[in-house]
């Protein structure tokens, strides 16, 4: 499948933050959007998963069949968990393709085993994150889309969570929007200015 | 509606969440939240 964003424009109170803006995202490729804080990273990603409206331009599947949707695995800017609720219930809640004991799997690849089946409440932010990233990959997807997903990780929860997207990207795409690009390297790292 | 609930909910759009899981996930739990501080 490939995601054609095409001469995409938007503006928030007069101010423009997307002008024209062009990318395909294909297959097996991942991309790095990067930029200062304001120049529309999360402005984009919000409007491939269709949860904003370009001012002008659109957002096309395109492949072997119609693309009814984007079937995607998504890190929000925020971690978006149901507090509540443990990180095994929050990933597995996302699909019914996922059975539970896979996603107690996935998720001790990243986080010690005593913190998958207590409340997400009780994780700290860095636990929190990793769990979010757990979830945007267990499920089955075309692309994975993660905004600011390695925020608040460093050193070698960081590595090893960048590891793991890679290895759950699969033949689908990737698209970070990070600011700070280290060990993101391997992807095409696509600028935004405001 | 706050804006936990309202980013939640965008969460279960992107995913496509059935319905009744989000009630039981998402609404349920923040109704009970908004009950809890509106006690104290």
């Amino acid at each position: 499948m490939i995601i054609e964003v095409k001469d995409i424009s938007k503006a928030f109170n007069g101010q423009k933050i997307l002008d024209d803006f062009n990318i395909n995202i294909e297959d097996e490729h991942s991309y790095i959007l990067t930029g200062e804080s304001g120049c529309g990273k999360t402005t984009l990603l919000r409007i491939i998963l269709g949860l904003e409206t370009p001012d002008a331009g659109k957002v096309t599947l395109l492949g072997d069949y119609k693309y009814p949707y984007i079937n995607a695995g998504v890190v929000f800017q925020e971690d978006r968990l149901c507090d509540s609720f443990s990180a095994v219930t929050n990933c597995s809640l996302v699909s019914k393709k996922v059975f539970k004991q896979t996603v107690r799997e996935e998720l001790c690849k990243l986080l010690p085993e005593d913190k998958v089946d207590i409340p997400v409440k009780e994780l700290s932010p860095a636990e929190r994150r990793l769990v979010c990233i757990v979830r945007a990959c267990c499920i089955p997807s075309d692309v994975l889309i993660m905004d600011e997903p390695f925020e608040g990780l460093s050193g070698d929860i960081r590595d090893k969570a960048i590891s793991f997207v890679r290895d759950k990207m699969g033949s689908g795409s990737l698209v970070i929007a990070s600011r700070d690009t280290t060990g993101l390297e391997f992807g095409r790292i696509v600028t935004l200015v405001p | 509606m706050s804006v936990k609930l309202k980013q939640l909910l965008e969460m279960a759009k992107v995913y496509r969440i059935p319905k009744s899981r989000v009630i039981r996930y998402i609404y349920i739990p923040e109704l009970f939240s908004f009950l809890k501080g509106r006690d104290r």
